[in-house]
C-alpha cells in the first residue's frame, strides 16, 4: 500500500503549507510518522485519546510542509435505525427488516471526528494512507527465509505409529533421494523504473533510511557538481535521443558496480530500460552523469542509490522459476516448492530489493542427492483444539466471510454477545449463550448458525463491487432471505427455549398476547 | 464315515488346494462335505456343486474355529522378512490411517467436519497443489493362528472401508514384512468375498473408529450391520 496522492491540478492551484495525514489506526500512523520523519516526528494530544497526532516536516508536491499525521480507529460512522426502532421491544422485531438506516457516528467516535474537523481546517491538502491488500500475513512468512529445503511427506501424516516407522524404516534403508519431477511456470522479478523525485525520495527513505528533505538537499548538491542529471523530474521515461552508452561506460572504472556496468554494455542490444508513462516534457529521470569514485557519507550512498538505479533500470529483469520438487525416497515420495532462480540479473547491482521469497536451488529431473536427514516427527492424535482468533479468521476467509479490516469487529461481536469467553491461553470457549443458540438453531432444522447465508450474503456484496451485480436487486434479494430466516424462526422460538433452558434456565412463559405479536 | 465320502472330501481338498490355494484340515472339511450333502438331500450333487457350497461355507467360517496356520511362523517377531507364495487369510477388521479417525467418523455419522480442516497453520501452509493424501488401509488379518497387520504400501483399488469384516482375502507373489506389519500392494492382493457374523458387528466402521478414538462403542449407527 501506500498513500493515495490528491489529483494533481488540485495542487498547483492551492499552494499547500499543511498537510493532514490520515491512518487506519494509531499504530500506522505513528510508524509512518516514524519512517517519513526519520524518527524526528513530535507527538500530540488530539481529543481522542486512542489516536495521538504526529508532527513532522517534509518535502512534498514540490515544496517544503508541514505534516500533521494522525489516525481513525476503524469505523467512523454506524449505521442506526431511526429513532423509533432503536429500542429493544420499542417495536416488533420482523419491522426492521423494511425500517429506514442513517449513518451516525457512535460515542465512542465523537471526539475523534471533532478531532479531526479540528485539524482538517488549517490544512490544504489531505493524504489518506491505507493498505490496499490483503498480503499482512503472508509476508510475514515471506521474511523468515531459509538456507536448507525442506520436502514434505507427500502422504503427509499417518495415525498409526508402527506404520509410520515402517515407511521411515524403509527410507533410512536406502536414502537416495531422486528427482522425479520439477514442475514450475516462470516468474520475473522486473526491474526498477528510470528514477523520478518521488520515487527517489521514497526509496531513499524506506532504504537507505535519509528522509526526502536530505535526500533532496545532497540530490541538489551532487547534481550542481556535475555527478547526477536534474533531480526534480516527474519523468520515468528515457528520452530516445538520450545516449544511454556513454552514461554506463562512464561507471565501468567502479570497483563495485564497474563489472556490471560492463555486462550491460555487453548485454544483446546494449543498455535497454524499463519505461514508465510519465513524462514532465521537461526533464529526463535521475540518473548519473559521470563517475564519482571519492564521494562519502550520505553523499556517497545517495550517488551509489542513484547509479545502481540507473544500471539495474537498463539491464535485464530477474527471472526464476517458480517449482514444485518431487522427490523418491525408497518409493515414498516428498515435495518441496519454492522459487528457482534462474538469473539474477538486476538484483546483481541492486541489493535494495530481494526476491522474497523462499528460494530453493536448481534442481534437474533424474538427478540424485543424499538428504542431511531424514525426520519422523511424532505427533499426539488429540481432538480438535479450540480456536484461537487466528483459526478462526481462517475459517472466515474459507468461508468468505469478512475482510482484513471487518474480521475483528466479527470477532469482537460474537464476544461481547458472550457467545464465546476466551481461555488463558487466549482460545474461543463457546459460552452458555452460543452454544444453546447453535443447538437452538440446529434442532429447527436449518443451517443458521452455518455461515451459508452470510457468506452467499458476501460474495454477492463482491459481485456488487465489480460491477457484475445490481446493488438493489442484491439488497431485496438479502433482506428476503434474511426477513424468511427471521420468521421461520419466531415461529420455531419455542426450540430455541427448549435448547437453551439446559443451559440458562427455562424460559419465562410468553402471554398469548405477546406470542400472537411475533407471528407475523 | 459313508462309503464314497472320503473319495469327495479329497476330490474337494484338491480343487481348493489347486484353485484358490486354501487349506483347511480335513476334519473341517470332512464335517463340511457331510452337511453340504445332507442339505443337498444326499447324493444328488455334483462335485462341483460340493466344491462351490463347501467354499462358500469357508467364506462364511471364522477362520479361528479352523486353526489351520498357513502364515511362516513367527511373523512378529521379525525385524524384516521377506515372504513368497499365496495365503488365504481373513480380514478382521481395517482403518484408513492417511485421515484422522475423529473426522472419518463424523462423516460416517454424516456430519460436516470439513471446518476442523482449517485453522490458522493448514492454511498457512496448505497449498493448492497439495492433494488429499493418498488413503492407507491398514488391516488386521489372522490366518486363524497368527494374527497380524497388513498395510496398503501402495493403492489397492480393491479394498474399501465397506469391505465385510471376516472378509477373506487371498495374498499373492512377494512380499515384505517388517515389525510384524505385512507391506501390500495392488498385485498382492485378491478379494476372495464372504464375512464372518460375529464380526461384522463387532468390528463395523464405527466401532474401530471409536475404539481408535478410545470412545465408548457407539449405539447402533443407522444403516449399520443389523439391518
Ligand atoms: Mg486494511
Amino acid at each position: 500500500g501506500g498513500p493515495q496522492r490528491p489529483e494533481d491540478d488540485m495542487i498547483r492551484r492551492t499552494p499547500i503549507q499543511r498537510v493532514l495525514c490520515v491512518a487506519e489506526k494509531n499504530d500506522a500512523a505513528k510508524c509512518i510518522a516514524e519512517i517519513m520523519s526519520d524518527g524526528r516526528a513530535r507527538r500530540r494530544e488530539g481529543m481522542s485519546k486512542f489516536n495521538k497526532i504526529y508532527e513532522y516536516d517534509y518535502h512534498l508536491f514540490g515544496q517544503n510542509v508541514s505534516v500533521s499525521m494522525t489516525s481513525v480507529s476503524g469505523h467512523l460512522l454506524g449505521l442506526e435505525f431511526k429513532a423509533p426502532f432503536q429500542k429493544w421491544h420499542s417495536c416488533n422485531p420482523v419491522m426492521l427488516f423494511d425500517a429506514v438506516v442513517e449513518k451516525y457516528c457512535p460515542e465512542n467516535m465523537v471526539q475523534l471526528k471533532r478531532s479531526l474537523e479540528k485539524e482538517v481546517r488549517s490544512v490544504q491538502a489531505l493524504v489518506i494512507w491505507t493498505d490496499c491488500d490483503r498480503e499482512e500475513r503472508t509476508m510475514l512468512h515471506e521474511m523468515e527465509q531459509e538456507e536448507k529445503v525442506e520436502f514434505s511427506w507427500k502422504r503427509n501424516r499417518l495415525y498409526n505409529h508402527t506404520a509410520c516407522l515402517v515407511l521411515y524404516q524403509i527410507c533410512m534403508e536406502d536414502p537416495m533421494a531422486t528427482v522425479t519431477s520439477v514442475t514450475s511456470k516462470p516468474k520475473s522479478k522486473w526491474r526498477p523504473l528510470p528514477l523520478d523525485t518521488v520515487e527517489m525520495e521514497k526509496l531513499s527513505s524506506r532504504k537507505l533510511k535519509i528522509n526526502a528533505k536530505e535526500t533532496m538537499k545532497i540530490a541538489e548538491k551532487l547534481y550542481t557538481q556535475g555527478f547526477i542529471s536534474y533531480p526534480r523530474t516527474e519523468t520515468n521515461i528515457f528520452p530516445k535521443d538520450l545516449a544511454l552508452g556513454p552514461l554506463v561506460e562512464h561507471q565501468t572504472q567502479s570497483p563495485s558496480w564497474g563489472a556490471f556496468a560492463q555486462r550491460v554494455l555487453e548485454q544483446p542490444g546494449g543498455p535497454n530500460p524499463r519505461q514508465g508513462k510519465k513524462t514532465d516534457q521537461a526533464h529526463p529521470p535521475i540518473h548519473p552523469t559521470k563517475y564519482g569514485g571519492n564521494l562519502q557519507g550520505n553523499e556517497g550512498r545517495v550517488y551509489e542509490f542513484i547509479v545502481r538505479h540507473f544500471l539495474a533500470c537498463v539491464s535485464q529483469d530477474a527471472v526464476g522459476q517458480e517449482t514444485v520438487v518431487d522427490v523418491d525416497i525408497a518409493h515414498e515420495r516428498f515435495s518441496a516448492s519454492g522459487l528457482m532462480i534462474i538469473a539474477r540479473n538486476y538484483l546483481d547491482v541492486y541489493p535494495y530489493d530481494r526476491w522474497s521469497t523462499k528460494v530453493i536451488p536448481v534442481y534437474q529431473q533424474g538427478s540424485q542427492f543424499q538428504p542431511t536427514a531424514i525426520e519422523m516427527v511424532d505427533g499426539q492424535t488429540s481432538p480438535p483444539q479450540l480456536l484461537t482468533e487466528s483459526d478462526l479468521i481462517a475459517l472466515m476467509e474459507k468461508h468468505g466471510i469478512g475482510t482484513d479490516a471487518t474480521h475483528a469487529d466479527h470477532i469482537e461481536t460474537i464476544k461481547s454477545r458472550m457467545y464465546v469467553g476466551l481461555t488463558a491461553d487466549q482460545r474461543f470457549l463457546p459460552g452458555e449463550l452460543g452454544m444453546g443458540l447453535v443447538e437452538g438453531y440446529n434442532s429447527m432444522g436449518y443451517e443458521m448458525s452455518k455461515p451459508n447465508l452470510r457468506s452467499e450474503l458476501e460474495a454477492d456484496l463482491k459481485l456488487v463491487s465489480e460491477g457484475r451485480k445490481d446493488k438493489t436487486s442484491v439488497l431485496r434479494n438479502h433482506i428476503h432471505k434474511y426477513k424468511h430466516v427471521f420468521q421461520e424462526s419466531v415461529r420455531c422460538a419455542k426450540k430455541l427455549d427448549e435448547a437453551l433452558a439446559p443451559y440458562l434456565g427455562a424460559a419465562l412463559e410468553f402471554t398469548e398476547a405477546q406470542q400472537e405479536a411475533l407471528e407475523v | 464315515m459313508p462309503p464314497g465320502t472320503l473319495a469327495v472330501v479329497n476330490a474337494t481338498m484338491a480343487w481348493l488346494q489347486s484353485s484358490l490355494h486354501i487349506h483347511v484340515p480335513f476334519a473341517w472339511l470332512e464335517t463340511c462335505v457331510e452337511w453340504v450333502q445332507e442339505e443337498g438331500g444326499g447324493g444328488h450333487l455334483t462335485q462341483q456343486q460340493i466344491n462351490q457350497q463347501v467354499l462358500d461355507q469357508w467364506l462364511l467360517a471364522d477362520l479361528r474355529d479352523l486353526g489351520h496356520p498357513v502364515l511362516p511362523g513367527d511373523l512378529s517377531g521379525a525385524q524384516k522378512t521377506e515372504l513368497t507364495g499365496t495365503f488365504c487369510v481373513q480380514m478382521d477388521s481395517l482403518l484408513d490411517i492417511s485421515q484422522p479417525a475423529y473426522g472419518q467418523l463424523q462423516n460416517l455419522r454424516g456430519k460436516d467436519c470439513t471446518n476442523e480442516e482449517v485453522n490458522s497453520v493448514t492454511q498457512a501452509t496448505q497449498r493448492p497443489w497439495e492433494a488429499r493424501p493418498t488413503r492407507m488401509l491398514l488391516l488386521q488379518v489372522t490366518d486363524g493362528v497368527q494374527n497380524l497387520e497388513a498395510m496398503e504400501y501402495q493403492p489397492i483399488s480393491a479394498l474399501n472401508t465397506s469391505l465385510r469384516p471376516g472378509v477373506k482375502l487371498q495374498l499373492q507373489g512377494q512380499m515384505v514384512c517388517r515389525l510384524g506389519v505385512l507391506l501390500l500392494g495392488p498385485q498382492n492382493v485378491k478379494v476372495l468375498g464372504g464375512e464372518v457374523e460375529d464380526l461384522v458387528d463387532r468390528n463395523n466402521q464405527g466401532r474401530v473408529l471409536c475404539g481408535a478414538l478410545g470412545l465408548p462403542a457407539e449405539e447402533q449407527p443407522p444403516g449399520g450391520a443389523e439391518e
